[in-house]
């Protein structure tokens, strides 16, 4: 089972405008809501509230995909995201807002870069952070 | 993006013969050694380009390596992203590295200067 790559893409702009009105508004709840977006997306990212709304609302109009992309990249992506915002979350709703911003704010890079070009930030990293922190336990 | 082979420890030399055979790289006139892992979208159509260029050229091989589970040899040989290409000439030296997906005339021209 694959995934629809157009819907990714859809998902990162939804994403992008939430974290933009987040980071406009300092809404400690809207930071939480999206957290626990990104945790059902990454649990299952067909099941994900936004895939839902593209496969309704835009798919329809798009018809079928000419390829497919394969999930664990796309679970991993929405799991980095998931522990940015939960950070931003517990930052906003803790009266830490500088912490809620930084955060936001690095959600906010990653989706962009994601629904912008296609650019999957913490797929690029993810050798760099292994070799890292593997480096550290030998 | 292909590059010249340079950047990597040993890249001047042969890479030691342990590690090739560690990493699966059997006797070939030519070796996309191809690193990946399991978060990597652009992988697959690294495979799927090495793969027909492998199937067109004679001599030349294709070998897919999880970088993960080489940690010890991504790090000899200075990878830090998913995807990247090593051209290997028959006596295991590094000629070209790509990182990224690339063309497949571009890989079959660095082919053509190590065979």
């Amino acid at each position: 089972m694959e995934l629809d790559p157009r819907g990714q893409r859809f998902a990162a702009t939804l994403t992008s405008i939430v974290l933009i009105v987040v980071l406009a508004t300092g809404w400690g709840w809207l930071a939480l809501v999206q957290a626990v977006v990104f945790a059902i997306t990454a649990a299952d990212p067909r099941r994900g509230p936004y895939a839902y709304v593209y496969r309704a609302l835009v798919r329809p109009r798009l018809g079928p995909p000419t390829e497919t992309e394969p999930i664990p990249p796309v679970r991993f992506a929405q799991l980095v995201g998931f522990g940015f915002l939960a950070v931003a979350s517990v930052g906003y709703l803790g009266d830490l807002p500088s912490l809620g911003v930084v955060f936001t704010a690095f959600g906010l890079l990653a989706a962009f870069l994601n629904a912008a070009f296609g650019l999957c930030l913490g797929c690029e990293a993810y050798l760099a952070i292994k070799r890292l922190s593997s480096a550290k336990s030998a | 993006m292909i590059e010249a082979g340079g950047g990597a420890p040993g890249a001047e030399g042969r890479l030691d013969a342990e590690l090739l055979r560690e990493l699966g790289v059997g006797e070939a006139k030519a070796t996309l050694l191809q690193f990946s892992s399991a978060f990597c979208a652009p992988c697959r159509a690294v495979r799927r380009v090495s793969s027909e260029v492998a199937g067109m050229v004679p001599g030349v091989q294709h070998v897919e390596v999880d970088a993960e589970s080489h940690l010890d040899a991504v790090r000899a040989l200075g990878i830090w992203r998913t995807p990247t290409l090593l051209v290997l000439d028959g006596e295991g030296r590094v000629a070209k590295r790509a990182t990224g997906v690339p063309g497949k005339p571009q890989l079959i021209a660095a082919l053509g200067e190590v065979l």
